[in-house]
């Protein structure tokens, strides 16, 4: 009992930083309807960041934080800007638009696999690991952290989507650009906005990838994007709470197999398994209909 | 709105293209069969491009199979319209499904012809498989908006490739090994000539241009009666179908067959080809899966940033001309005959200016040279 109690707060842990990486997919997409397939690779582009400050240059840990989240914004800009922009501009189909955001993927991969090697690169812990032990149930500290800081992120987000004027104009956007910019709203940098909250996430979501992990490689991305991704498809794409629900789940989802003591191999077949199912009978995701909460 | 694409409907009279096309398919494969299928044909080989001949060879082959396997994909991702990012999951079951049929009767392979044989019926058996396969995961699919058609079949092609390495029957991740080869080039390229045929014969026909109607505007054609889903999933099952040939091939090449090839990244290789050549260009997919596969073949040093120069190269495709660099235009081979002794006219009329002009020029500084001379 206390092994799968172990096993599910790990797969929350997972599950966090998934909905961190989800809410970035769903934002993204609910603004400009763009399945963003890069944005697994923001976070593989933040995470060698953190790597190249804090072991190669020996920055302090927190100028590093600091710099790598900065560096992962600029880079998710400048893909809006140089990528996407254009193709929004000419009011492209989305087969064009999808077609980008998997090159930008690519190219974002590939460079990092020229400039760091395709080795994974392993270092020491970023803060000590300690076990905190509850009778038989045990934590470390890092899944607390990791558990707490997504928590209080997910809440602040959507604070900020709630009362804040961007946030509103976000909505706005995310509802109906056209109008939204007939009622003086700079769609422009909303968009950006977006993009930058959407790295800025991304960006948390690395340091705790890389707390966890302790190795990162140039493909990290793809696969963690492709398992966020299926979260803020199941939670409902567009939506927010689907998005940390999605994660959740599908954190647990991957943990499964440890429960059942059977090959993990299948916990990629759940959760395909489980996407193509909810898209058959509820394609719009569980908190779909909610568009209320719309970004 | 687009017009269709006049390629697409016949111009010429009835009969003389089918004799046409017919000939210049023999004609290809009299040129491959000398070129690289007679035994002869080491004999008289040039090196071109700095391969030798087994390299030559192997090339051909990967072309065939890869050839295949982009018109599937642009069968459903250019004419359709629908983004498929799983194509290696169909290939991966034809090919596997045929290669478990060869295994099982290898021992009965005596002879070329039995072998040959035993292909054709592999091919059928790839082919009906990866057809189920696209049949069953088109059913949800295509009744979605385009999105989320990308991602079941991507998610497909993921649970595909986990399936192929926890199962015995398929080897585990390991793959099945000693597939009973077939490396004969003639075949491959007659099983090319066949599926391009089925494709184009397909989009010229009322169910072509249907699936165009349906692509250019999805409310429209549902409303002039067109049965958008049912036209939309025979499609995609015949687009899966003719991937699972390819796979077929592709295991009878290289006699081995690994889950791990059949990844995303193999289908968004097949993608990049697809989106170069035009999205809807058959001519395009089959022109751009030759230079692509070439190009890394004879430029090793290349390869490093293959896909960097792909990405970058695709994203500028998109956004200066996102149907593709040969958009919609097919090559016709009768219009190309046609126009042949019109373009030979022309240019012959222009060889023969270009003379007569010199002459001229000649003959006016003549007359220049004795007019001076008188003066």
């Amino acid at each position: 009992m206390s092994e799968i109690v172990n096993q599910i707060i790990i797969g929350i842990q997972m599950g966090s930083i998934y909905a961190l990486v989800a809410l970035g997919y769903t934002m993204v997409y609910g603004i400009i309807k763009l399945i963003n397939f890069a944005h697994g690779d923001f976070i593989m582009v933040a995470c060698f960041m953190l790597y190249t400050f804090i072991i190669i240059l020996k920055l302090p840990a927190i100028l590093g934080l600091i710099l790598a989240i900065l560096i992962t914004i600029i880079i998710g800009v400048l893909t809006e800007r140089v990528a996407y922009r254009p193709l929004r501009k000419k009011k492209s189909p989305t087969i064009t638009a999808l077609i980008t955001a998997i090159a930008v993927s690519l190219i974002l991969e590939n460079l990092f696999q020229l400039l760091f090697g395709s080795d994974s690169k392993m270092y020491p812990d970023l803060i000590k690991q300690t076990t905190i032990n509850i009778g038989k149930i045990s934590v470390s500290n890092i899944s607390l952290i990791t558990i707490i800081v997504s928590i209080v992120t997910m809440i602040l987000l959507t604070l900020f989507i709630k009362k804040t004027k961007v946030g509103k104009a976000m909505r706005a956007v995310s509802e109906n650009s056209d109008a939204a910019q007939l009622m003086g709203i700079n769609v422009d940098r909303t968009i950006s906005i977006t993009f930058i909250i959407g790295t800025f996430l991304a960006g948390i979501a690395a340091i705790m990838y890389y707390m966890k992990y302790l190795k990162i490689e140039p493909f990290l991305g793809s696969n963690l994007g492709l398992y966020a991704f299926v979260a803020a498809v199941v939670g409902g794409i567009g939506s927010i709470p689907g998005a940390c629900v999605g994660g959740f789940l599908i954190g647990i989802i991957k943990v499964l197999p440890n429960i059942m003591s059977i090959n993990s191999s299948y916990a990629d077949i759940f959760l395909f398994g489980l996407l193509i199912i909810i898209l058959i009978f509820k394609p719009t995701g569980i908190f779909g209909k909610n568009i209320g909460e719309k970004v | 709105m687009q017009r269709s694409n006049n390629s697409l409907v016949p111009l010429y009279s009835r009969k003389k293209p089918y004799l046409i096309n017919l000939i210049s398919c023999v004609l290809l494969l009299v040129l491959v069969w000398i070129t690289l299928g007679a035994d002869f044909s080491k004999s008289i080989y040039v090196n071109i491009l700095g391969l030798n001949f087994r390299q030559m060879e192997g090339l051909a082959f990967i072309i065939c199979y890869t050839i295949i396997l982009a018109v599937s994909l642009n069968l459903s991702t250019g004419c359709l319209g629908e983004l498929v990012l799983g194509h290696a999951g169909f290939m991966a079951i034809g090919g596997y499904a045929g290669a478990i049929f060869l295994k099982a009767v290898s021992s009965s392979i005596t002879s070329e012809a039995i072998n040959n044989l035993y292909t054709v019926i592999a091919l059928l058996i790839g082919f009906v498989f990866a057809g189920i396969a696209g049949f069953l995961v088109g059913i949800p699919a295509l009744r979605l908006r385009g999105d989320y058609l990308a991602i079941i079949t991507l998610g497909f092609g993921q649970i595909i490739v986990k399936l192929l390495e926890l199962f015995k029957f398929t080897g585990g991740a390991s793959g099945l090994t000693k597939i009973p080869k077939n490396q004969n080039i003639v075949l491959y390229v007659l099983i090319v000539i066949i599926v391009v045929l089925i494709i184009f014969t397909l989009m010229r026909s009322r169910f072509g241009r249907m699936i165009l109607a349906i692509r250019d505007d999805n409310i429209a054609s549902e409303a002039c009666g067109i049965p958008v889903t049912k036209c939309k999933i025979a499609t995609f099952a015949l687009s899966a179908a003719l991937a699972g040939i390819g796979g077929v091939l592709f295991a009878q090449y290289n006699g081995v067959l690994l889950p791990s090839k059949f990844s995303f990244n193999y289908s968004i290789d097949l993608l990049v080809i697809v989106v170069l050549g035009g999205l809807g260009s058959f001519t395009g997919s089959i022109v751009s899966a030759t230079i692509l596969t070439i190009i890394p073949e004879s430029l090793r040093f290349f390869s490093d940033y293959r896909i960097i120069v792909y990405s970058v190269i695709l994203i500028i495709i998109m956004i200066t001309r996102p149907s593709g660099l040969l958009g919609r235009y097919e090559f016709s081979m009768t219009r190309f005959i046609k126009m042949l002794p019109k373009r030979v006219k022309n240019i012959s009329k222009k060889i023969a200016m270009f003379i007569k002009g010199i002459f001229k020029r000649k003959s006016s500084n003549n007359s220049k040279n004795g007019g001076n001379e008188y003066e």
